[in-house]
């Protein structure tokens, strides 16, 4: 089989643990919580005005492959209503783990909302990086950002997308 | 209830209306375009994958990896390395491009064509440097780009696949559940990409839409 692609997060105080979330579905979901389930968002709501946690996700593949590069990463499509909310995350990848925060940390800039035309998840700490044998992505550390506009409830879906090249 | 009530109840409800059936249509129109350009969409609980129509033909025994094209290298003396030989895999790595004489890309579905070789079958000859096709779809333009003007000097082989996949955060409220049940779906689209580059740094590469459709990929 060619490559195989999965979504992990990571999550807890640093070191952190690994959680494989697979790649489809509601793979996680934005809380006032640091932990790797979709589920309990309701049991640790974000207030209106504050900052989720942050979530770390990096992709993991496996398999045969000869080379995984050209880490693409940005948001398809945004929540609907949005009123209210922002989503942010660590441009170019972040290598180096730290325990998830709701504070302003890590993803500090608006996410992609298009195709970033190149690489902006690092592998390795190095943007033009590359896998050469099964093993991980640098993260992408993206957080949801609201204001007191925000309505209450549940948030709609938002689709993220992963691109990368094969050889 | 007066009168005048009652018609603000009924324009509300023709809007509502007209609202859910602009709905209805543009998710209808939405997954069919999607699906023509060769976009995958699974759905979480049973896996089924919808697929394009130009992918019904799937030819069962080259339906591997979701992958909607493979290659195949031929040597200058005629032995052949196949991206897949029975249960075990190539890839990239293992092409001894010294020894190179053609790389194709064989789509592993059937292309609507009265020809006798059903399948789209992309060939660069590695001693002209220039592409053969047969069937899929070329654009004028490309045509003249990939069938002349062969760069010169050493050529170092680019074949990549690039590979989208799409996944949601959140889900439906499950207020709307009921009304609308079809959540946890999955995107996923592979481009192929075919050429050389030679020792000053130009380039002469393909890109191969899962559809079928071949372009020049500038990227």
């Amino acid at each position: 089989m060619a490559a195989t692609f999965g979504w992990t997060q990571q999550y807890g105080a640093s070191p952190g643990s690994a959680s494989d979330l697979g790649i489809s579905g509601n793979l996680f979901n934005f809380k006032n919580k640091d932990d790797a389930t979709a589920a309990n968002y309701s049991t640790y709501p974000i207030t209106a005005g504050n900052k989720s946690f942050e979530v770390w996700l990096k992709a993991k593949f496996t398999g045969t492959f000869n080379k995984i590069e050209n880490i693409q990463f940005w948001r398809s499509t945004n929540f609907s209503p949005a009123t209210g909310l922002s989503l942010m995350w660590g441009p170019g990848g972040v290598s180096a783990y730290a325990t998830p925060v709701s504070a302003v940390a890590k993803a500090v800039s608006a996410i992609a909302t298009s195709d970033p035309g190149s690489a902006n998840v690092s592998i390795g700490g190095n943007i033009t990086g590359n896998l050469a044998a099964s093993g991980y992505t640098d993260y992408a550390v993206v957080q949801l950002v609201t204001t007191s506009a925000a309505a209450a409830g549940d948030t709609s879906l938002a689709i993220f997308t992963l691109n990368y090249d094969e050889s | 209830m007066s009168t005048k009530t009652k018609d603000l109840t009924n324009n509300k409800i023709d809007e509502l209306l007209q609202i859910r059936q602009d709905g209805i249509i543009n998710y209808c129109k939405s997954t069919e375009a999607l699906i023509k350009m060769g976009v995958k969409i699974g759905k979480k609980e049973n896996n089924d994958m919808t697929v394009p129509v130009s992918f019904q033909p799937y030819i069962d025994k080259y339906n591997r990896s979701n992958l909607e094209f493979e290659w195949k290298a031929t040597y200058l003396d005629n032995t052949i390395i196949n991206q897949f030989e029975g249960d075990s895999e190539h890839h990239f790595g293992h092409i001894d491009q010294t020894k190179l004489k053609s790389i194709d890309l064989i789509s592993n579905f059937t292309w609507p064509t009265d020809n006798e070789e059903k399948r789209i079958i992309i060939k660069l000859n590695w001693e002209t440097g220039l592409f053969e096709i047969t069937n899929g779809f070329t654009p004028q333009p490309v045509k003249e780009i990939i069938h002349m003007y062969p760069l010169q000097g050493e050529k170092k082989l680019i074949l990549k696949t690039r590979k989208r996949v799409s996944m949601s955060q959140g889900d439906i409220n499950p207020k709307y559940k009921e009304f609308f049940p079809m959540s946890d779906e999955f995107f996923f689209y592979n481009r192929f990409i075919l050429g050389y580059q030679v020792a000053n740094g130009d380039k002469k590469v393909i890109i191969v839409e899962p559809s079928g459709t071949i372009g020049i990929f500038d990227n």
